[in-house]
């Protein structure tokens, strides 16, 4: 069974319609990557799949293990598996990452019937974990973001996609205002991560990123639809000739 | 119960009982005070430092004035179990503006408690004319004229040079109105000589079947290099009523930092008046109220910088839910002498439903030009922004919005450095928002 299957969904904001049709299906075990141009809907659709309400969608499905994904709550989807990762981290001042991580995660435990995590077990995962993006664990009792650079934040947000495990992870542009260390940093974080019963959907501008996590499948999204969809080799071509010849090949 | 008078009634009827009282001070202090409270009146909505803070409730509730002979002393044991009674401190207690005589004596060497009425002529008289109602104004006041009129009692609490008071004192007021409402006119005085270290906790709770209104008055002299930490925590119900004017009066070198944390009471105004007598001061004012119901709350503040080189600083912050109204009107006055001055001020507001409401103005006065001063006020809707983040990490709305509003609320409260306080007020904070 898919792990996620998008149908002809359509979404627009403020009666914008953004999304006009767009269908993928990712399997357990795969990374798809997504690039496209400014404007093409690639934002759009991780807040749809995350369930930001400015979005609405008028048309189409997306299950998620078989439910109906649009039909559940934002908080409901993060504790069913979905995740993502923020192209703009938001600063919570005076609330600590540990506390934060700590009531989320007891949150989902909740919602899939297990215990709470006891402190101790909390504080040996998250230790654990910092290591994997390679995060100074005196940051944990720090404010969310507050007064992290933007490589920082970005790592936080593998962080928390470490700490909370989910099935499936959208990554809404990761790689922008990262240097090249901080980049390899959070592939490495998302190669460490991946198994064969989860999913990533890495959300891109520039193929650099697809050097260190190798995607399976790459789609170009135009105008609201996928128009184009190929392997790994796919990104290098978009990178050396841009976007405009998918273009006129999918209205040819 | 309750019969509507009018201002002008409610007015008449307390000048009536001026000449059955026992005043504190000499009879023309207060003859003055009277005269003070009788031209002013009680303020309406068209008075400057009235403008949203109506007193329609004066009219409702028609308090009467209480004598030391009628105050009912049984109300101490409804606070035996309050969470606040098992703090660690030294405590003070006043029933409806009238001291317990049983524990006016403080363990703590260099500590001196008294009732003003108690001390003998000379001292008295000194106390007088060098403190008492010696820094504050009682024309365009009409709440502290009233209170200096109708105040029968006055304690005086005395901290000796270089005195390091290790437990905190903790002013207990309480009020208890029954069968009719009643209003209180405590006063209070306190001297921290130089050098000393201290730090007082005031905290207000109403009993009774009907509504109390707490006029109080209190004057803090802080000496040459003497700091002293101040919290006056309100978690009060709704038959609780407070008009509060504190006066703080900094010399140099002296530090001053006050808590305010509003949790509860009908209405609450406080007016709180920094005067930055010397160089080098620093004069810190916060506090965090979080309003529900038809509650409101108000803060009227001064920082009066008179002398080069001090740091004043003010940071307030409000949570307002239901119907509930918020006031804060923050001045800094920098004065031609006070070069070098470095004065911030913040007042920072969520509204959490469309029917609260919250009028903040920030005044700057600035006769000095070599000045650093800066002041900022936000209101709004909890940020749609920051709780999306929460809850898109799976926790539940009703949650993310408590832990934003509980970072909101703590970020005030951790400046109290009394630890078993400011826990006890983070959880409190934290059951309220949960509520």
């Amino acid at each position: 069974m898919a792990l996620i299957e998008i149908k002809n969904l359509k979404a627009n904001i403020y009666g914008n319609e953004i999304l006009h049709g767009l269908n993928l299906t990712i399997n357990p075990g795969e990374i798809h990557a997504i690039m496209g141009p400014n404007g093409s809907g690639k934002s759009t659709l991780a807040s749809v799949l995350a369930g930001k309400e400015e979005f609405e969608v008028t048309e189409g499905t997306v299950t998620f293990e078989g439910h109906d994904l649009l039909d559940m709550s934002p908080e409901d989807r993060a504790r069913a598996g979905v995740f993502l990762a923020f192209q703009y981290p938001v600063e919570i001042p005076g609330v600590s990452n540990a506390n934060f991580l700590k009531t989320a995660i007891n949150e989902i435990r909740k919602y899939r019937k297990q215990d709470p995590l006891d402190a101790m077990d909390f504080l040996q995962m998250m230790k654990e974990r910092a290591k994997l993006v390679e995060i100074d664990s005196t940051f944990l009792s720090r404010s969310v973001n507050v007064g992290f650079s933007g490589g920082e934040k970005k790592k936080n947000e593998i962080f928390q996609m470490a700490m909370l495990e989910p099935k499936f992870a959208v990554l809404d542009e990761t790689d922008s205002g990262l240097d090249i260390d901080a980049m390899k940093v959070v592939a490495n974080g998302v190669n460490k991560l991946k198994t064969d019963d989860n999913a990533f959907l890495i959300i891109t501008h520039y193929q650099r990123l697809l050097d260190y996590i190798i995607p399976d499948y790459v789609h170009v999204l135009s105008e609201g639809r996928i128009i184009k969809s190929g392997g790994k080799e796919l990104a290098y071509e978009l990178e050396e000739r841009g976007y405009d010849w998918v273009k006129a090949e999918a209205i040819a | 119960m309750s019969t509507n008078i009018s201002t002008s009634e409610f007015k008449n009827k307390l000048i009536n009982q001026f000449d059955s009282l026992n005043g504190l001070s000499a009879e023309s202090n207060r003859r003055d005070a009277l005269a003070q409270f009788d031209s002013y009146g009680i303020p309406t909505l068209k008075h400057e430092h009235w403008k949203y803070t109506g007193l329609t409730f004066l009219n409702k509730h028609n308090f009467d004035i209480i004598k030391k002979s009628e105050v009912d002393y049984s109300v101490l044991e409804q606070f035996a179990n309050h969470p606040l009674n098992f703090i660690e401190t030294e405590k003070i207690f006043i029933v409806n503006g009238f001291s317990v005589s049983s524990n006016l004596k403080s363990m703590q060497s260099g500590v001196t408690i008294s009732r003003l009425s108690d001390l003998d002529e000379a001292q008295k008289s000194q106390l007088v004319s060098d403190f008492y109602s010696q820094s504050i104004k009682l024309e365009n006041n009409p709440f502290v004229a009233l209170n200096t009129a109708f105040a029968q009692d006055c304690i005086v609490i005395k901290i000796a040079q270089n005195t390091i008071v290790e437990t905190p004192l903790q002013i207990v007021y309480m009020n208890f109105a029954s069968p009719n409402a009643i209003i209180n006119n405590p006063r209070l005085l306190v001297i921290a000589e130089e050098g000393s270290q201290a730090t007082v906790i005031e905290s207000v709770h109403t009993y009774g079947t009907n509504p109390s209104l707490k006029n109080s008055v209190s004057e803090y002299y802080i000496g040459n290099k003497a700091s002293l930490e101040h919290y006056r925590i309100q978690d009060d119900s709704e038959l609780s009523h407070t008009i509060d004017f504190t006066q703080v009066n900094q010399e140099s070198d002296s530090h001053y930092h006050n808590v305010n944390v509003s949790l509860g009471g009908q209405f609450n105004r406080n007016n709180i008046h920094t005067l930055l007598n010397g160089e080098n001061i620093e004069s810190n004012l916060s506090g965090v109220f979080i309003t529900s119901g038809n509650e409101l709350f108000d803060i009227h503040s001064l920082a009066d910088h008179a002398f080069p080189n001090c740091v004043s600083n003010e940071n307030y912050k409000g949570i307002l839910l239901g119907n509930s109204t918020g006031i804060f009107n923050g001045k800094i006055l920098v004065r031609k002498d006070a070069q070098k001055t470095n004065a911030y001020q913040s007042n920072k507001n969520v509204l959490l439903s469309d029917t609260a409401s919250i009028y903040t103005k920030p005044e700057l006065e600035i006769y000095a030009d070599d000045v650093k001063c800066s002041h900022g006020a936000t209101s709004g809707a909890l940020d749609e922004i920051s709780i999306f983040y929460l809850v898109s990490r799976g926790i539940g709305r009703k949650k993310a919005e408590a832990m934003i509003l509980n970072a909101i609320a703590d970020d005030i409260i951790d400046l109290i450095k009394h630890e078993p306080l400011r826990l006890h007020l983070i959880e409190r904070v934290e059951n309220k928002l949960n509520q």
